[in-house]
C-alpha cells in the first residue's frame, strides 16, 4: 500500500516534441478540474505529457538562467568597491546559485536529472534567458543589472508563483523572498550611482543606455495573439501574457529609474493614461532572435565558462560516487 | 597590553581574513557542485566579516582609518598578510587544502583570543566562533572524503599539501613586537600556536592518509610587508573601482 | 577569448567542446528538514545532492540553514521517504461528518449553566 516516491528519471526522455497522442480525457478532466479549483499539481500525480514537458523546458530555462545569470554580475565579484559591496555582490551571486539549486531540484522532480540538464545547458540545446549574454561592462553595469533585471525578474516570478506546479511554486515563493534583498541592494547601488559625483552619474546612464534594450527584450516579443499560449494558460503554466509582464515592468521602475534623474534611452516610450498600456520604440526583434541562436556578445563565454567548470571539476565529483548509489528522483 | 604589538596583531589578522576571503569568493558562481559553491561562498563572505570587524577595531580603539580606507585604499608593503593566502586559488582541491591549513589555525587562534586583554578582540573571538567551527569541519570533511576518494583525488590533494605547506609554516612568522606577545594578553605567541596547529594537522592528514612534506623551510615576509608576486596584482583588481573616486560614496 | 572579468581570464575558459558529463556519475539525492525555532516541528525545505550522510548535513547547513534562523535540521536519503501513492488520498475522504473529533462539539458549558440555574 505505501510505496516510495516513484517518478521515473527517465521520463522526460519519452517526451516528444509534438507528440500527439491523445491523454486518457478522465483523467485530463479530473487533472484540469483539479487546477480550476486552484490546487497545485505533485509530481507523482498524473499530468498529461505536454505538461510535463512544457514544465520541464520552463523551469529548466530558469534554472539555467540563474546559473548563467551568476556571471555578468560575477565579472565584477573581485571588484567590489568597498566592504558594503562587496560583501552584497557574494551573497547576492550566491544567492543566483542557491536559486538555480531550487529550481534544477523542482524541474528535476518532473524527472530530468540535473546532470542531463546541465549537459544540455552545455551543448546550447537548453535556453537561459538572453539578457545574460550581454556583458557587464563597468562596475554601474552591476548596479543596472541588480536593480532592473532583478526586478524585472522579480515581475516575472511573481506571477509564476501562482502558477499550478507544487515544487515550482515552492521554490519560487522561496526565491521572491530572497529576491527582496536582491531588489533593495540593487536600488541601493542604483541610487548611490544615481546621486553620486558627475562622474558617476554618467557611467549609470551609459549602463542603463545598454540594458535598456536587452530589458525590453526579457520578457520576450509580444504574444497577445499567440494561440498557443492558451493551453499553457488554462493548465496555469504560463500565468500572464509577455506584453502584460512589460507593462508592468515599466509602471513599477520607469518612475523610479526617472526619479533620480537618468534619462531612458527610448523617446517613443509613453503610457496612454486612459488604458494604462505603455508603447515603446522598436527594440529590433531581430537582435533578440539572433541572441537567442547564439549570435549575442557572451553567448560564447557563457558556454565555455560551463564547460570549464564540467571540465575542471568532474574529478571532484567522481570521486566522491558512491558504489551503492541509488538514483532517486527528489521530493523537492 | 603593547599597543604596538596589538595593532600588528590586528592587522595581520584582517589582512589574512580580507585575502583569504577574497580570494574563496572567486569560487562562488563557478564552483564544483551548486550546493557546495554556495557553502564555500558563505565561507568566503565570513572571511571578508572577520576582516571588517577587526579594521572596525582598529579603526575605534587605535584611531586607524575607516575600515573601507583599510581594506581598499592601502599600499600593499603595508599589508600585513602571510603569503599563504595570496596564492591564486588553484584547483579546486588547492583551495580546499588552504582552507583547512588555514582554517586549522584561525579556530587555535581565535581560541586563544577569547581570554584577550584587548576586551573588543576577545568579544569577536567569541562571536565567530561558531563561523570557524563550519570552517574547519567544512574542510575536514572534504579533505577527508577527497583523500580517501580517487587515485585522481588523492594525488590532487596530496600535490597541494606539497606546495602548501611551506607557505602554511610561514603563518606563524614572527612579525614586529613579538617580544610584546609572550604575555597570553594577545592570545598565543606565534612560536606556541604553531606548535599545537603541527600536533593538529599532522595527526588529521596522517590519519586521512595524506604524506606530511618534512623538512620544508617556511616561506615568510608577509608579516614585514614582503609578499608574494600575487598580492599587488590582486590589490590592484580588488581596489580597481573604489580608487576611480575613493572619496566617492559607492 | 579575452574576458571583462578578471576570474575567467585566470581560468583560461576557452573550450565549448569538453564531453558531456556521464549521467550515471550523480550523487545521491537527499531530503532536508528545518526547524526555525525549538519547541516547532521539523518542516521540509527542500532537496539536495551529496556523497552521503555527512556532507550532505554540511551542505544543508547552508544552502537550506543560511537566510533564516535555524535551531536544527535533519538530512534523509530520499530512497528512504515512503510516501502515500496519489490515488490513496482518496482514503481520507469520509461519508459522515465526524464531528465527534472536533471541540466545538462538545458543548458542556449550556449543561453546567442549566444545572447552576437549577439548583439556585
Amino acid at each position: 500500500m505505501y510505496g516510495n516516491a516513484f517518478v521515473d528519471p527517465d521520463e522526460w526522455k519519452k517526451l516528444k516534441k509534438g507528440d500527439k497522442t491523445p491523454e486518457d480525457p478522465v483523467k485530463l478532466e479530473a487533472f484540469q478540474a483539479k487546477i480550476d479549483r486552484g490546487e497545485k499539481i505533485e509530481p507523482s500525480d498524473w499530468m498529461p505529457k505536454e505538461y510535463r514537458r512544457q514544465l520541464i523546458r520552463m523551469i529548466e530555462q530558469h534554472a539555467n538562467s540563474e546559473l548563467i545569470g551568476a556571471l555578468p554580475e560575477g565579472t565584477w565579484i573581485t571588484r567590489a568597491p568597498g566592504f558594503k559591496r562587496k560583501m552584497a555582490i557574494i551573497a547576492k551571486v550566491q544567492d543566483e546559485i542557491g536559486h538555480a539549486q531550487l529550481l534544477y531540484n523542482a524541474a528535476e522532480s518532473l524527472g530530468k536529472s540535473r546532470v542531463a540538464m546541465l549537459n544540455d545547458l552545455m551543448s546550447g540545446k537548453a535556453k537561459y534567458s538572453n539578457v545574460f549574454n550581454y556583458p557587464a561592462l563597468t562596475w554601474a553595469d552591476v548596479a543596472v543589472i541588480g536593480f532592473l533585471v532583478d526586478g524585472a525578474a522579480i515581475v516575472n516570478q511573481l506571477i509564476n508563483s501562482k502558477g499550478s506546479y507544487g515544487p515550482y511554486c515552492r521554490a519560487l515563493k522561496r526565491i521572491c523572498a530572497e529576491e527582496a534583498f536582491h531588489l533593495k541592494q540593487g536600488h541601493d547601488a542604483f541610487v548611490a550611482l544615481a546621486t553620486g559625483t558627475p562622474k558617476q552619474q554618467s557611467m549609470l546612464q551609459e549602463a542603463l543606455n545598454r540594458w535598456w534594450r536587452p530589458l525590453i527584450h526579457f520578457f520576450g516579443p509580444s504574444d497577445k495573439q499567440s494561440v498557443h499560449g492558451e493551453t499553457l494558460q488554462r493548465w496555469k503554466v504560463k500565468m500572464a501574457s509577455n506584453d502584460d509582464m512589460r507593462n508592468k515592468f515599466f509602471d513599477q521602475y520607469v518612475p523610479k529609474i526617472t526619479e533620480v534623474g537618468l534619462t531612458i534611452p527610448d523617446p517613443e516610450l509613453r503610457k496612454d493614461e486612459a488604458t494604462g498600456e505603455w508603447f515603446y520604440g522598436d527594440p529590433d526583434w531581430d537582435e533578440f532572435f539572433r541572441v537567442i541562436k547564439g549570435d549575442g556578445p557572451c553567448n560564447k563565454e557563457r558556454l565555455a565558462v560551463r564547460h570549464w567548470v564540467n571540465e575542471n571539476h568532474q574529478w571532484v565529483s567522481d570521486a566522491l560516487l558512491r558504489p551503492d548509489r541509488v538514483r532517486m528522483v527528489p521530493l523537492a | 597590553m603593547n599597543d604596538q604589538a596589538a595593532r600588528q596583531l590586528l592587522f595581520q589578522m584582517a589582512d589574512d581574513a580580507l585575502i583569504m576571503g577574497h580570494r574563496n569568493s572567486e569560487w562562488t558562481g563557478i564552483g564544483p557542485t551548486l550546493e557546495e559553491d554556495i557553502a564555500f561562498s558563505s565561507m568566503a563572505q565570513d572571511k571578508i566579516g572577520h576582516a571588517y570587524q577587526l579594521y572596525s577595531i582598529l579603526h575605534r580603539q587605535f584611531g586607524e582609518a575607516d575600515v573601507d580606507t583599510l581594506a581598499f585604499g592601502r599600499k600593499e608593503k603595508t599589508f600585513r598578510s602571510c603569503q599563504l593566502v595570496e596564492l591564486p586559488i588553484g584547483d579546486y582541491g588547492f583551495s580546499l587544502m588552504r582552507q583547512f591549513l588555514f582554517d586549522s589555525a584561525e579556530v587555535l587562534r581565535y581560541t586563544s583570543l577569547q581570554s584577550s586583554a584587548l576586551t573588543s578582540l576577545a568579544q569577536l573571538a567569541v562571536k565567530v566562533k561558531g563561523e570557524l567551527r563550519y570552517h574547519s569541519m567544512h574542510a575536514d570533511v572534504w579533505v577527508k572524503q577527497l583523500a580517501n576518494g580517487t587515485e585522481e583525488s588523492k594525488a590532487r590533494l596530496q600535490t597541494a599539501l606539497n606546495e602548501l605547506w611551506p607557505y602554511a609554516l610561514g603563518m606563524f612568522e614572527e612579525g614586529d613586537w613579538q617580544e610584546a606577545r609572550t604575555t597570553a594578553e594577545l592570545g598565543l605567541a606565534e612560536g606556541r600556536l604553531k606548535a599545537q596547529w603541527l600536533e593538529l594537522v599532522q595527526a588529521k592528514l596522517k590519519g586521512w592518509n595524506l604524506n606530511v612534506p618534512s623538512d620544508s623551510n617556511p616561506v615568510e615576509g608577509g608579516r614585514q610587508g614582503y609578499h608574494s608576486e600575487y598580492l599587488a596584482p590582486l590589490l590592484l583588481e580588488m581596489t580597481e573601482v573604489f580608487s576611480i573616486d575613493p572619496s566617492a560614496s559607492w | 577569448m579575452k574576458s571583462l572579468d578578471p576570474r575567467v581570464n585566470r581560468m583560461g575558459a576557452e573550450k565549448v567542446d569538453s564531453a558531456a558529463a556521464d549521467e550515471n556519475n550523480y550523487w545521491e539525492s537527499f531530503e532536508v528538514f528545518h526547524q526555525k525555532k525549538t519547541g516547532t516541528a521539523y518542516v521540509h525545505v527542500g532537496s539536495l545532492q551529496a556523497s552521503d550522510h555527512e556532507m550532505a548535513m554540511l551542505l544543508a547547513k547552508e544552502q537550506y540553514g543560511r537566510r533564516q534562523t535555524t535551531t536544527g535540521l535533519w538530512v534523509v536519503k530520499t530512497t528512504n521517504v515512503f510516501v502515500m501513492e496519489p490515488d490513496e488520498i482518496e482514503m481520507f475522504s469520509t461519508t459522515s461528518s465526524k464531528t465527534h473529533r472536533e471541540a466545538v462539539e462538545y458543548k458542556v458549558r449550556d449543561k453546567i449553566s442549566a444545572f447552576k440555574e437549577k439548583n439556585k
